[in-house]
């Protein structure tokens, strides 16, 4: 078997898993028969296909797994009776098992399926009851003739026989006795005991005791045609035998109008002692008038489709109890009340009824897209389809300009290009798009267990599902969502009793929904618990010395909420209500923020609990700072942006002049100042006549003190600067729109936006403005010392969440790296063979103790631990920690750990205590052994990097170093690292290098700086630039600016992927692409 | 039988111009047009039309026309993507829509397109001789082309 065709099982797999999830508790909610037998058929497909794929793979224990829950579900496949609870519970745990199986797929010979087996034939008997099957041995021989053991050995192969013995056999001494020698044995299911049944060659007992009674679904067309008329084929009816229900209705207003097409059908149970074909002949039917939509189990004899009757029978030679109580009749794909009633409808008109019948109005559509018509396509696969469509157009740009003259057929062929081009260009974008719905289905599930676990009666209510969302920004909602969506039931809503002591249904209902709204998505998850106290907040606020009681006089209700996504105010340690509602928001709150979102929070006190997130619809919306400067409205990117300062009649600062540029002291640090309007007004960069000019408009003294203008302090190339802007108009999210193609040279600007009034606003690009301005360049020493100090402290801060395992020692992690904080019960842990699982959100992650993979103490055990959910790691796995101490953002001095202590990066000294910082991947190394997802079958560099290769690495955070260092080393790559882009040019002339790895935020010399620079002396290494925030705008400067390619900082598999990548082809001159 | 060649025209400081019909794509009232700071002088701005920005160049400057006094009845015509990327002129105001006889007119480019050297003489194609008037046909294939190189000459 390939890695690919596993890969394919298992992501296939997955598939079925959630669509037989799915389906099986809506199944749940389902009233009637029809639906309900439509879900059970869903799920049946589903675990069917599994089923079959795994046997084809020979993956056995999964095929046995899956054969056991098809056979379970199997039996009400008829969809009559409701599914028992407690055989849903069976199946979900039986697929919770199998997920796990899917996962740790080299394990699944290992494991012991024999509990689970049990529990799903136990859900079976429990519910249907095939009695104990007792056989007379007088009884069979008949049948089975001389081969009685092989007669049983069959008996046994058709159904998973439990226990079976033979009773009253004689002593051998006594010789022979006539005493009955009886075979017992109890079926593992009905389904069992009816194919036993049917190898016995037993007659179901009802045509024997009495009239048998058929399914009839028969057109009055072809009722009256052979009998001459309606009349007498009624009564030809009538002699044939008991027909219920005998008067048939209907609706008059059905009556009023034209028989509809199709045709009437006439529909009920016939008791007969005449077998079918005989009744068929004697109404003067024959097969071809059988109408389609009588399914053939209802035109077959009934009895034995009934489980009850099944049960019944086989129990021999007890009493046929079951016998006369009739089957449930169900016409498939009937849809009326009556049906599911048990009690047949006479005469219906199908397309009619189906329209009015409520279950089907109130059958949710079904969750997810039906699969047929969609098809699994690799992502970067339609990355590299984005790119391409993206240079497309500009080839037929260039194709409209060169032919623009020609008259005639090339000219028309250019027109269809263009307007082909452009569909495609739209087709692609829409590709991304990804219903939510996608991202909500799995939730339902989610939010079952978690009431039973909690004891908590939930209903989960979704609205929105259709609106779409970028895939990516989709893939980084799941995380934050799951954590948003635990909270408000595990914290928001009240137990049973005490939402009916305050007079509340006993029912907790969560409502998530998504509302486009301005370019944007809002997801509210909306809760009728119990709500926050917006006192304890405060308490809370103060006690901890957040803010003061004066500031938090002053604060909005939403402002107050607000605190609690702070830092150190959601693991404080105390549990309160308010406490306990934030473990993790803190990592919730990063996350949205790395989307470019935001969360609010919302509460009323006793009602309710309402949290809003807002999403960009994909990443080309940005929040922006609107500013004025004279009659023109800019934006400024906010991700630039650092603080503002107001110059007002009152204030102090002012700014001056040092030597050619004007400066503004900012905490006694000297910030070079770059008026707006000049830079608007000069088209020329700055040089220094422009420069000198400028001072003299604008002497120091001059200064109209009445004007108040704002100083926007913006950071660009790890230096900082002020914007000088007349006006500040407040933060806007805004939806970039490049820059028309031919003003593409105006630098100062990056695009432009529609703002609210319908106008055109321009987004400023304070690198443009900072090239144009020259405010960096100055003939100024001190300057270049102002630059110096600030230049970022080595001990680079980070936010780093604290916690234990073991007794001994404390760990920590930055918050970038982690995707989710979970919350489990240590019985939630299920063991396969030798590893453990846990399932989240219907996948079997991997649980990881920190003692097995790296030198730590194991820890007591207890009822409750986290699992921290890493970024970047292909395979679903957790880490298990026993405590969460804090988070915080802290200046680490990491030390670089031994090679030896695998698994720890380094360690620091975080709260007077020896921290050790997770070296997250090779965790993930250990324990699911070199990635196969490395694997890249399209350029094949599964084969590591050819030894000996050397690759120079520049980032200036020495966490980050320190990560990459040893994610390359692992690789067998000798590494050198710089400290900053001048150092890197330096390195770079100085050694050899096969490729250069660099950061793109630097001190001194930036990314840009770096990569621009090298290319103009002549280096045509491959360079790589790398980031710690993805961003497609990012990668087009990057590519264009002299780097080969774009990664992002922490994602090892496309980090190394890509290293390898580009240390294979690192000879080939088609590498130097990006020219500066 | 001399083919006839249908133009969309338009007055600009009192002179008759005309483009292509097909080239054309709709004529709009102007709407507040967003001043792109560093754009040579022929670039009005940015316009906003349904939800998509054009980019609106001032006719009179780009034909090198006396400034105008009149700007408060402009009109916008835009052109077709396929004549360049989304963007249109802005005239005084916009006349009939006229068939003229390829015999009626004169053609005055002189080689194939060469798009690079942009100039201004450039601009006029033909010129139709209609009955009371003479009308200056435009390539407008070649307006960004202009924009674009005065970008680059100061820049």
């Amino acid at each position: 078997m390939t890695p690919e065709t596993r890969r394919e099982f298992v992501l296939e797999s997955r598939d079925h898993l959630l669509h037989f999830e799915t389906s099986l508790l809506a199944l749940e909610k389902l009233d009637t028969a029809a639906t309900r037998k439509e879900q059970i058929d869903r799920s049946l497909r589903a675990i069917h296909s599994l089923k079959g794929d795994a046997g084809f793979l020979g993956f056995t224990p999964l095929r046995t797994l899956a054969h056991a829950m098809e056979s379970l579900l199997e039996e009400y496949r008829s969809g009559a009776e409701p599914v028992p609870t407690s055989v849903v519970e069976a199946l979900l745990v039986a697929r919770d098992r199998l997920a796990a199986l899917v996962e740790d797929l080299d394990h699944c010979h290992q494991s012991d399926l024999t509990p689970i087996l049990a529990r799903l034939d136990q859900a079976g008997v429990r519910s249907a009851g095939p009695g104990e099957l007792r056989l007379l041995l007088e009884e069979i021989i008949p049948i089975a003739g001389p081969g009685l053991v092989r007669f049983f050995l069959d008996l046994e192969s058709a159904g998973g026989i439990q226990s079976p013995r033979l009773e009253g056999i004689p002593e051998l001494e006594t010789g022979l006795s006539s005493a009955a020698v009886v075979w017992r044995g109890t079926p593992a299911s009905t389904a069992a005991s009816r194919e036993i049944e049917r190898r016995l060659g037993r007659t179901p007992p009802a045509q024997q005791d009495g009239p048998a009674s058929f399914d009839l679904e028969i057109p009055l067309e072809s009722l009256s045609a052979p009998n001459g008329g309606l009349v007498p084929g009624f009564n030809t009816f009538d002699q044939l035998g008991n027909w219920v229900p005998s008067p048939f209705d209907v609706d008059s207003d059905l009556l009023a109008q034209r028989l509809p097409q199709p045709p009437v059908q006439i529909r009920g149970r016939l008791q007969s002692s005449l077998p079918l074909t005989e009744v068929r002949a004697r109404l003067g039917l024959t097969t071809g008038t059988t109408p389609a939509v009588t399914s053939p189990p209802a035109i077959g004899v009934a009895p034995p489709e009934s489980p009850a009757r099944a049960a019944g029978t086989v129990t021999v030679p007890a009493p046929p109890t079951a016998v006369t109580a009739p089957a449930p009749t169900v016409q498939s794909p009937s849809t009326t009340p009556a049906a599911s009633g048990g009690v047949p409808s006479a005469v219906t008109a199908p397309p009619r009824a189906s329209k009015t019948t409520p279950a089907e109005t109130a059958a949710p559509p079904p969750p997810t897209a039906e699969r047929l018509t969609s098809l699994r396509v690799n992502v970067e696969l339609l990355d590299r389809m984005m790119t391409l469509v993206g240079e497309l157009t500009l080839v037929r740009n260039q194709s409209l300009l060169a032919f623009a003259e020609e008259e005639g057929g090339s000219r028309a062929i250019i027109q269809r290009l263009n307007s082909v081009t452009s569909e495609l260009q739209e087709t692609v974008l829409r590709t991304r798009m990804q219903p939510v719905g996608n991202l909500f289905g799995k939730f339902p599930r989610m939010v079952r267990d978690l009431a039973r676990q909690l004891g908590k009666q939930v209903e989960i209510v979704t609205i929105g599902q259709e609106v779409e969302l970028d895939k990516t920004v989709l893939e980084q909602l799941s995380d934050p969502l799951t954590h948003l969506l635990r909270n408000s039931i595990d914290h928001g809503l009240e137990i049973p009793e005490e939402r009916v002591a305050r007079g509340k249904t006993v029912q907790g209902t969560v409502t998530l929904s998504a509302t486009p709204a301005d370019g944007q998505v809002l997801i509210e998850i909306r809760d009728d618990g119990r709500g926050i106290d917006p006192d304890a907040i405060r308490n809370k606020a103060l006690s901890l010395r957040l803010k003061t009681a004066a500031e938090l006089d002053t604060m909005s209700r939403r402002e107050l909420y607000s605190l609690i996504l702070l830092p150190g105010f959601s693991t404080a340690r105390q549990v309160t209500d308010v406490s306990g509602r934030g473990v993790g928001m803190d990592v919730v709150k990063t996350n949205i923020e790395q989307l470019e979102g935001s969360l609010t929070i919302d509460s009323t006190p006793g009602e309710g609990t309402s949290m809003q997130l807002r999403v960009p619809l994909t990443l080309a919306i940005i929040p922006c700072l609107i500013v004025e400067v004279g009659d023109d409205r800019f934006a400024i990117p906010q991700r630039e942006l650092e603080e503002i300062v107001c110059l007002h009649p009152g204030s102090k600062g002012a700014i001056e002049h040092a030597f050619d540029t004007e400066v503004y002291r900012l905490r006694d640090r000297l910030l070079p100042i770059v008026r707006f309007q000049e830079v608007l007004d000069r088209r020329r960069p700055f040089d220094a006549g422009a420069k000198a000019e400028i001072l003299t408009r604008h002497p120091p003294a001059a200064r109209d003190a009445s004007k108040i203008e704002y100083i926007l302090v913006l950071r660009s190339r790890g230096r900082r600067f002020g914007l000088l802007v007349d006006q500040v108009r407040g933060t806007q999210e805004v939806v970039v729109k490049p820059m028309h193609p031919a003003m593409k040279r105006v630098g100062v600007f990056s695009g432009a936006t529609l703002m609210g009034d319908g106008q055109v606003a321009l987004i400023a690009n304070v690198e443009g403005i900072v090239d144009h301005s020259n405010c960096f360049v100055t003939g100024l020493r001190s300057s270049a010392g102002e630059t110096a100090t600030q230049a970022r402290d080595p001990r680079e801060v980070h936010r780093v969440l604290i916690f234990e395992y073991g007794p001994r020692e404390q760990f920590a992690l930055p918050l970038v790296q982690i995707r989710r904080l979970e919350l489990i019960q240590s019985k939630q842990i299920e063991t396969i063979g030798t590893n453990e699982f846990v399932t989240l959100d219907g996948v079997a992650t991997r649980v990881v103790r920190l003692d097995q993979v790296l030198q730590a103490s194991r820890p007591e055990t207890r009822s409750q631990m986290y699992l921290i959910l890493p970024k970047f790691v292909a395979e679903p796995m957790g880490i298990l920690v026993t405590r969460i101490i804090d988070t915080d953002t802290l200046a680490i001095e990491l030390q670089p750990a031994a090679a030896d202590e695998p698994g720890v990066l380094g360690t620091a000294i975080i709260r007077d205590r020896l921290s050790l910082f997770l070296d997250v991947q090779k965790v993930r190394e250990v324990v699911f052994g070199a990635n196969p997802l490395l694997a890249d079958p399209q350029d094949n560099p599964s084969v590591p990097a050819p030894p000996g290769r050397r690759v120079l690495l520049i980032d200036d955070t020495p966490f980050f170093r320190e990560v990459v260092k040893r994610y390359l080393e692992a690789d067998g790559i000798e590494i050198s690292t710089a400290v900053d882009g001048a150092d890197g040019l330096q390195k770079l002339a100085e050694g050899d290098f096969d490729l250069v790895v660099c950061d793109i935020e630097m001190p001194n010399l930036d990314g840009w700086g770096f990569a621009r620079e090298a290319r103009e002396r002549g280096c045509t290494l491959p360079l790589l630039a790398l980031t710690s925030l993805s961003r497609q705008e990012h990668e087009a400067r990057a590519l264009a600016g002299g780097f080969s390619e774009f990664q992002e900082k922490l994602d090892h598999d496309h980090l190394l992927r890509a290293v390898r990548r580009l240390l294979r082809s690192a000879n080939t001159p088609a590498l130097a692409k990006g020219r500066p | 039988m001399s083919q006839s060649h249908l133009y969309c025209t338009f007055r600009v400081a009192g002179r008759l111009f005309g483009v292509p019909i097909r080239d054309v794509r709709e004529v709009t009232t102007e709407t507040t047009c967003t001043r792109v700071p560093h754009a040579p002088s022929e670039v009005a701005g940015y316009v906003n039309i349904r939800g998509h920005i054009y980019l609106a160049l001032d006719l009179r400057r780009l034909l090198g026309l006396p400034p105008g006094t009149n700007g408060h009845h402009r009109r916008l015509v835009l052109f077709q993507q396929g004549v360049g990327t989304s963007f249109g002129v802005l005239v005084d105001e916009v006349g009939d829509i006229v068939t003229v006889e390829e015999l009626q007119s004169e053609d005055l480019s002189t080689s194939a397109a060469d798009l690079s050297v942009a100039e201004r003489s450039h601009l006029v194609t033909r010129l139709c001789k209609l009955p009371d008037e003479l009308l200056a046909v435009l390539d407008p294939r070649r307006f960004l082309p202009l924009v674009e190189q005065a970008l680059t000459q100061h820049s």
